[in-house]
């Protein structure tokens, strides 16, 4: 056989990429349009194969990134992922096989991420959750390298302090998100 | 101090929802659902440098524009008259014009120009369609209907699929701040636009920054509020007054070109070129394809390279009708017309692109 052709390489594309494609949609835009969101970014990669680079995950972001902005009104992208973020912390979703010390802990976590604005959570689990290193979120959002750092360092003290003064009760996630966003202007 | 480390607490509460479900008939379905084959050609949009250009072209026979330039005074604080009555004529002439509706924003072009390639330099002329869809959902294209050959080796074979290397020989278009190059000149060519690839490189842009049609739409009407939002487009960071201005200039033209403004957004944008100092009348010209035309331009001549962007624009109705580029090496004393776009038509339809099926 010769070198792979377009199908071969898209198929491993695929196998390798899908699955944190789909994770980074869920993130931004909740479960209801993930798949749509994944699907789209893959049809995109599909008819350019040819211009995705080596390192193909942060190129790949990028484009899901880019549909979100421009194919999907921001208000049905706020609905679907103020449910996601309000199933996250579920006791079904967290408590999975755990120990109770640590799932407290998930919660307040995952709690106090809801509160952030969508620029703070976007870097926060583009590095803890889509396993990106800081040049390539970067890359993702189109910022420098030292940039991000900034961003990524205050995004992090915000979600501490989030944590620190969460009360434990179950908030209302909409207008908390929507508090958030100004507080972070 | 702190005891744990809020990252690593973070990521091991990734929560379970984010793993895709099963599904073996995904791969297919995106594959079939994608449309078109794969491409090997490249039409990526990019964000024009400020200052040198993007194409630096031999001269192009047959350009009327450069023979009747006044040269522009450094420093004058107010807009030059001439200019300032032709921009606010053109804004009065606009505001007449219904702006339609439709699914697509549909521009005829021709356009003369081409990359910088080697020692050679493309220049020459493509006749072209831009359909803009109003949804993002729906496929934008750049259709281009004839080329400009490129030789970057001198006597190189005419292309031959699968026989040459297009650094010998292309051919090539280029139209208002994008450009594409082939390897065969099969005509039509199709491009999809409003590919999402590549962050920063998407399509509708207005020098470089990826805007929506909703956000192109719904501009301000008023000049001043107009501006601000067309500085904000260009992002923070401090900026000189004069590139301030050659931003807004390049703004203006890029909006004018092929991109689906209301008349009264139209009107705002002249009168917005009225109130730039620097701008400066080119009189009564003929544009490229040789019909009468009155223009502006705004120079930027330093002492290692000069810019000179014009708009022309129909005296009577102030409809566009070309923008234009010079370069030069040495400030403004060796200005050389480096490219052009012309609309011949443009306006809203519903009808469809006749897009060829495959490009290979």
């Amino acid at each position: 056989m010769t070198e792979p052709g377009p199908r071969d390489r898209f198929t491993a594309l695929y196998s390798s990429c899908y699955s944190s494609v789909y994770a980074y949609a869920v993130s931004r835009a909740g479960r209801q349009l993930a798949e749509e969101v994944a699907s789209e970014t893959f049809g995109v990669a599909w008819r350019r194969i040819d211009d995705v680079p080596g390192e193909a995950l942060p190129w790949l972001l990028g484009v899901a990134r880019n549909i979100l902005r421009e194919s999907y009104r921001a208000e049905a992208r706020r609905q679907s992922l103020e449910s996601e973020l309000a199933a996250w912390t579920t006791a079904e979703e967290v408590t999975a096989g755990d120990i109770a010390e640590s799932v407290t802990e998930r919660i307040a976590v995952l709690r106090a991420l809801a509160t952030l604005s969508d620029e703070d959570r976007e870097l926060l689990t583009l590095v803890a959750w889509h396993g990106l290193r800081a040049a390539n979120a970067a890359k993702v959002v189109g910022c420098s390298t030292a940039t991000l750092f900034v961003r990524l360092h205050r995004a992090r003290r915000r979600l501490e302090r989030a944590m620190a003064t969460e009360p434990g009760t179950v908030t209302n996630p909409s207008r908390s998100l929507a508090s958030a966003k100004e507080s972070s202007r | 101090m702190k005891k744990t480390d809020v990252m690593k607490v973070l990521a091991d509460a990734r929560p379970a929802s984010l793993n895709p479900a099963d599904d073996s008939e995904r791969l297919e379905r995106i594959i079939a659902g994608a449309g078109t084959r794969p491409s090997k050609v490249l039409a990526v949009p990019r964000r024009r440098r400020i200052g040198l250009g993007w194409a630096v072209g031999v001269a192009a026979a047959g350009l009327a524009v450069a023979s009747t330039l006044v040269l522009a005074g450094a420093g004058n604080p107010s807009a030059d008259p001439a200019a300032r009555g032709l921009l606010l004529a053109a804004a009065e002439q606009t505001m007449k014009a219904p702006t339609g509706a439709g699914r697509y924003w549909h521009t005829q072009g021709v356009n003369s120009g081409g990359l910088l390639l080697g020692e050679r330099q493309s220049q020459g002329v493509c006749r072209d369609e831009t359909w803009a869809a109003r949804s993002p959902k729906d496929p934008s294209w750049w259709l281009v209907h004839s080329w400009t050959r490129v030789e970057a080796v001198k006597g190189a074979q005419p292309p031959k699929k699968d026989e040459f290397s297009s650094d010998q020989a292309h051919f090539t278009c280029a139209r208002g701040n994008r450009a594409v190059r082939v390897e065969t000149g099969k005509t039509p060519y199709a491009a999809r636009l409003n590919d999402f690839a590549e962050p920063g490189s998407r399509w509708p842009n207005v020098n470089g920054k990826a805007v929506s049609v909703a956000e192109i739409e719904h501009l301000p009407t008023e000049p001043e509020a107009l501006k601000k939002v067309l500085i904000q487009w260009q992002g923070p960071g401090a900026m000189s007054d004069q590139k301030r201005e050659e931003i807004l200039f390049d703004q203006a033209a890029e909006l004018l070109l092929e991109l689906p403004v209301p008349s009264r957004v139209r009107a705002a944008l002249f009168r917005l070129m009225a109130d730039l100092p620097e701008v400066r009348s080119l009189g009564d010209v003929r544009d490229p394809l040789g019909r009468d035309a009155v223009g502006v331009a705004l120079r930027r001549c330093e002492p290692a390279y000069g810019t000179e962007s014009q708009v022309l624009f129909d005296k009577d109705t102030g409809r566009l009708l070309s923008v234009g580029r010079s370069v030069g090496k040495q400030g403004c004393t060796d200005l050389r017309p480096a490219g052009w776009s012309a609309v011949v038509e443009s306006g809203w339809t519903d009808e469809e692109p006749k897009v060829p099926a495959a490009n290979d």
